[in-house]
């Protein structure tokens, strides 16, 4: 019962901050609980190869040059492209 | 009476013979097609009706410019036709993407195509590049002129035989209002398009995923944002069992000289 409860009390704080929102980082559209890190670590987390990326952080085009440099904190907006091979 | 020749609005008070016709408008013709079908030349008495369309064809006659415009303004309308031909379009990359791209965009009348790529036409490009076996050798920034000048000798190109760089990217687009991406290698792919949003206010249209034989539905264009779209599936890289193969970069490369068609038309959206 115990249990039950937890797994109640759990889901309903999960819910909350989902409705609260706000301290998601939206990657691509989609949300992910990271936290404060540099481009390179977070392609790196995502398991992308950043020479093959294009990276627009809240609509700002990044130099490759700076992802070892520029932060991405929560409530950032990114989107990553990132090219396969063909053509 | 009304009726087209060639596609030039006639107009005409008397009835006319298929025969008088060639007669008057181009006496050396040796084909003659009235509403598409063509015509016995030993039996041209027939009388043209309202609404007909002649079409009078001298075989193996070089066009002139008027003739190339003329057929393009009837088939596209003269507002599409006039920024058609204003537009300077860029091409990195002239592989199956861009070999097929740089003939699409000459076909629609483009005003002046610049072209770059290092590369030689070989036998495993024949595949789903846009050259034939008389092409072999030659390198691919002429083949595609020599292809352009028999579509429409009236293009303008400009032709860069060399590897693009983040280096030289802005200086041979310079031009160009828009750049399209058509390389093979990922980097390749990821430095162009960085270097023109980040150096230039033009705009890029990018590929990225049309290998194998996978539904052609999954090739979308997308924009990523005002100055960035993107065609492919984003996900199947050319790789040892999944090729790529002319069905799947065709539509690619059509999606992509349509995205350039829709920006050059000031659609705004994908």
């Amino acid at each position: 019962m115990d249990i039950v409860r937890l797994a109640g009390f759990a889901s309903l704080f999960f819910v909350l901050k989902i409705l609260k929102g706000g301290d998601f980082m939206i990657i691509n559209g989609r949300k992910y609980d990271f936290s404060s890190m540099t481009i390179s670590e977070m392609v790196r987390e995502l398991g992308i190869n950043e020479d093959r990326i294009v990276v627009e952080l809240n609509y700002e085009i990044i130099k490759k040059e700076e992802f070892k440099i520029r932060i991405v904190n929560k409530e950032d907006k990114i989107e990553i492209v990132s090219f396969v091979g063909g053509g | 009476m009304q009726f087209k020749v060639n596609e030039k609005i006639v107009n005409s008070r008397i009835n006319l013979s298929l025969s008088e016709i060639k007669e008057q408008y181009k006496k050396e013709a040796d084909v003659v097609i009235l509403n598409g079908y063509p015509m016995d030349l030993d039996n041209l008495n027939r009388t043209i009706k309202d609404g007909d369309k002649i079409s009078l064809i001298k075989k193996g006659e070089r066009l002139d410019k008027n003739e190339i415009e003329k057929v393009l303004l009837a088939r596209h309308s003269p507002e599409v036709h006039s920024k058609v031909k204003n537009a300077i379009i860029g091409i990195g990359g002239l592989g199956g993407l861009g070999s097929n791209i740089a003939i699409m965009l000459a076909r629609i009348g483009i005003g002046k195509i610049v072209i770059a790529d290092y590369d030689i036409v070989e036998p495993s490009n024949l595949n789903r590049q846009n050259y034939a076996i008389s092409h072999l050798g030659m390198k691919k920034t002429e083949a595609i002129i020599e292809q352009i000048k028999e579509i429409n000798p009236f293009i303008k190109i400009e032709d860069y035989c060399k590897e693009i760089d983040e280096n030289n990217a802005v200086d041979i687009f310079e031009e160009c209002s828009i750049v399209i991406e058509a390389f093979d290698r990922p980097e390749a792919k990821a430095n162009l398009v960085n270097s023109i949003l980040l150096n230039t206010d033009k705009r890029v249209i990018a590929s990225s995923g049309m290998a194998g034989y996978f539904s052609s539905n999954s090739i979308m264009s997308k924009r990523i944002n005002s100055r960035f779209f993107l065609c492919g599936d984003g996900e199947n890289e050319a790789k040892i069992g999944s090729g790529l193969m002319a069905p799947r970069v065709l539509i690619c490369a059509g999606h992509m000289a349509n995205q350039t068609l829709r920006l050059i038309m000031g659609e705004e959206v994908v």
